[in-house]
């Protein structure tokens, strides 16, 4: 009998475990588990994006310079995690001399090996993230390197741009900085990620010139096409998957569920960017242009990734539709102003950055203000600007911040080590000048001997 | 250009007898026949100087041709052995050509037994022909759409086949061929060989219901250029980033539109003008929109004869970009206007042809 009823019983605890011996503190280890495997998989995803960029960049760019558009991405990813695990996380989210201004300590980071009582994550994981996020923005400075800048300004620009540039903006804005204070909202980095880079891409894009062909000597514009549009076009549907990890793996939480209302409200922008693009080149221009259409996707990406968590459905639309007819325009200005942007970073992350960032300040919603707790509702919800007058600060002190640190870093490289190619070495492509080989062996040797 | 000028070049190019002199002449016509600035704001004056320069160039042409002929018997190769027709096909043929226009030109000639010969004559005649048309500063067509290509210089009979096999097939290049042969016109020798072509050319119209729908595949394939919202649509990228192309965005969409009006209404006219007329008088088009598809047509064209030229390997190219920068805004308004008039002919293409169904 007694056999029995123990036999019973173990059978039951097996069918039944957690009804059986589920405590509250293996109920919170479940919960961190959970949150921790969710922001892993936004790492992941995050990370993945840099596949997005490399398809991209070299997409957009010319067969000679494949190989080392491709390369570089990769050295540079892994040249970043280097400098943010040394310097650059400390200096985001060191708390020991914790102050508005610069974070402090946690250098060489050294995370536990497991969650502490009360986390809701590993440390570790917190910086797998967040790394992945630095990364993407350096991505987006290359944009203005592109096809002429010497392979070791790259590395030279990221031990920098790594250790302080990007982790001083995250700091102010996610790392309990000034603006954080403020009640700054960038849920996922509209302006932390994409105009950071943005603008030093601009700077970079200044510094270096436009690329040999791009303007005529009456200062008109050439088209110079990239090689492959289908990279393109799939690096956009890599990029947009992954910015379900940016955006939606931003809650950091499984929580009650919100995370998936991030991702709903990330792609209607980026379908209403696409679709406004499309129309607004077809209009204007009298041919649908596929180009614009694609920029018009991540434009609506990266316009959502501030407000993602702060707005209604229709003002994600709204918020997208405006982002693809603003790339639109924006690279026409680019274009006007004799500024080269092979990628278009300077209008799809830094225009759409800044509309990005100022929408909330229009659209946010006061619920979806506190559910988050940052700042308050926008212009609509609450009839106030304060929140709006917060974005614009966002805006204009982390882009004054980022283009002056970066203005001081490339130029003193220019001055010192130089930071364009040769003209022969750019007529050549980067592949062969800086790496030896061709990414595209058989066509390009072919051309060659043209 | 004043009168008296005009009748001395003209008298000059039909006294000459070197093809030499024929080149000084043009050479003299092309920088003598600027017309002053107020020509381009009156419809019946660009109408005028319009004629002028191409009855200046058929001068030249015929002229070129009779000189030709001469230079086959002086090496021997004697005589034109059947009649033949020189028909000027594209701008030529529509007498419509700038100071930069090319070469686009066919040959009919009479059916004879010894058609191989008869052939291999005709083909260096022509070549004869295009060589000379080319010192002249007339550059040759890019699209080999010339009388010296086995294509285009052919038996009257041999041209019957071909235009039938052209309305049968019906793919896009028959039937842009048979597009180019409407504007064929008969610069020198038999003009009756060209009737009879053309109408075997028409009875194919006729027989072949199905090809005016083909065509107007091709003859609405260039848009104008004018955007949803009334915008002018500008070259976006290189040398001639924001000016706008008067020929293929204003000029061609309305020659394409007013020659399948003129087709379909078995018009044998080749100028787009007379084509025009010719459709107000048959009661297709109302007397207020001749006055307005001829007035727009007209402003199109001074445009495109003002563009200019340049000399490139001893010929007179031109192009046919307007930098909007250049002109004003009463000017860029009345461009807008006119472009909308080029739309509404292209609908009245659809229209017809809906009703035509």
């Amino acid at each position: 009998m007694v056999k029995k009823t123990l036999l019973a019983l173990g059978l039951l605890s097996m069918v039944f475990p957690f009804a059986a011996y589920a405590s509250e503190a293996e109920l919170a280890k479940l919960t961190m588990g959970l949150d921790s495997l969710w922001v892993m998989l936004a790492f992941i995803l995050v990370l993945l994006m840099q596949g997005g960029f490399i398809l991209l960049e070299a997409g957009s760019t010319r067969m000679k310079n494949a190989g080392h558009v491709a390369g570089k991405t990769l050295l540079t990813v892994g040249l970043a995690a280097l400098v943010y695990w040394a310097i650059g996380y400390g200096i985001a989210f060191g708390t020991s001399d914790l102050n508005a201004f610069i974070g402090w300590g946690e250098f060489f980071f050294n995370p536990a090996k497991a969650a502490l009582e009360g986390e809701s994550f590993p440390a570790a994981v917190f910086f797998l993230f967040q790394l992945a996020f630095a990364a993407i923005s350096l991505s987006i400075a290359w944009g203005g390197f592109a096809e002429r800048a010497k392979l070791g300004s790259y590395i030279v620009f990221t031990l920098f741009y790594v250790s302080f540039i990007y982790p001083i903006v995250a700091h102010w804005i996610w790392g309990g900085g000034w603006l954080a204070d403020h009640g700054a909202q960038d849920f996922a980095g509209s302006t932390v990620v994409h105009l950071s880079g943005a603008v030093a891409a601009l700077v970079a894009t200044i510094l270096l010139k436009p690329r040999i062909g791009k303007f005529n000597k009456d200062g008109s514009p050439n088209e110079i096409l990239g090689h492959n549009q289908v990279y393109t076009a799939l690096s956009v549907l890599l990029l947009w998957v992954g910015w379900f990890g940016f955006n939606a793996g931003s809650t950091v939480a499984i929580d009650d569920g919100f995370f998936a209302y991030v991702g709903f409200t990330t792609m209607l922008a980026a379908g209403a960017g696409g679709v406004a693009a499309m129309l607004i080149s077809w209009i204007v221009g009298g041919k649908a242009d596929i180009t614009t259409m694609l920029n018009g996707v991540l434009a609506g990406l990266v316009a959502i990734t501030a407000s993602c968590a702060f707005v209604d459905p229709w003002a994600a639309v709204v918020i997208g539709l405006i982002a693809g007819v603003l790339v639109f325009y924006s690279v026409k200005l680019f274009e006007k102003l004799k500024i080269d942007d092979p990628i278009y970073a300077l209008s799809v992350h830094g225009m759409a950055g800044i509309w990005g960032t100022l929408a909330n300040g229009i659209f946010a919603t006061q619920e979806l203000a506190e559910k988050v707790g940052v700042g308050q509702g926008g212009l609509i919800d609450t009839g106030s600007f304060k929140q709006l007058w917060v974005q614009i600060e966002s805006v204009v002190f982390a882009g004054v911040f980022v283009a002056v640190a970066s203005f001081i870093v490339l130029g003193v490289m220019k001055a010192i080590m130089g930071f364009r190619v040769t003209e022969e070495q750019e007529i050549i492509g980067l592949d062969l000048s800086e790496h030896g080989v061709y990414g595209y062996p058989e066509q390009m040797s072919k051309t060659e001997k043209v | 250009m004043d009168a008296g000028y005009y009748a001395e070049l003209k008298d000059n190019i039909i006294q000459a007898d070197q093809l030499l002199q024929l080149r000084r002449i043009r050479d003299r016509f092309q920088h003598a026949i600027q017309p002053a600035e107020q020509t381009w704001s009156e419809s019946s004056s660009v109408a005028q100087y319009n004629a002028c320069i191409n009855e200046l160039h058929d001068a030249l042409i015929s002229r070129t041709i009779k000189i030709a002929e001469r230079s086959m018997t002086g090496e021997g190769l004697g005589p034109p052995p059947v009649s033949y027709c020189y028909l000027l096909l594209g701008s030529a043929g529509r007498s419509e050509q700038t100071l930069a226009s090319d070469q686009d030109s066919a040959l009919i000639y009479a059916d004879h037994e010894s058609a191989d010969e008869v052939k291999m004559y005709f083909l260096a005649f022509a070549q004869k022909i295009v060589t000379m048309l080319t010192e002249l500063g007339y550059p040759p067509c890019e699209g080999k759409v010339q009388s010296d290509q086995r294509l285009w210089c052919q038996s009257e009979t041999e041209w019957i086949d071909q235009l039938n096999h052209w309305f049968t097939d019906a793919s896009w290049e028959s039937v842009r061929y048979l597009l180019i042969v409407a504007d064929g016109r008969c610069i020198a020798g038999s003009s009756l060989l060209q009737e009879r072509v053309r109408a075997s050319y028409e009875q194919g119209i006729i027989q072949h219901p199905p090809i005016l729908e083909r065509m107007i595949d091709n003859t609405l394939h260039h848009k104008v250029l004018l955007g949803m919202l009334g915008q002018f649509i500008t070259d976006r990228y290189g040398e001639a980033a924001g000016s706008i192309d008067v020929k293929y965005g204003a000029y061609i969409p309305m020659v394409n539109s007013i020659r399948w009006l003129a087709l379909r209404a078995n018009i044998r006219e080749t100028s787009t003008l007379s084509r025009l007329e010719q459709l107000y008088q048959q009661g297709i088009i109302t007397e207020n929109d001749y006055v307005s598809y001829r007035d727009a047509f007209l402003q199109i064209l001074a445009l495109r004869l003002m563009a200019g030229f340049h000399t490139e390997n001893n010929q007179y190219k031109g192009n046919s970009k307007l930098y909007l920068s250049k002109i004003d805004k009463r000017e860029k308004r009345k461009l807008k206007h006119n472009l909308k008039l080029g739309k509404k002919m292209q609908r009245l293409v659809l229209m017809k042809f809906a009703a035509y169904k």
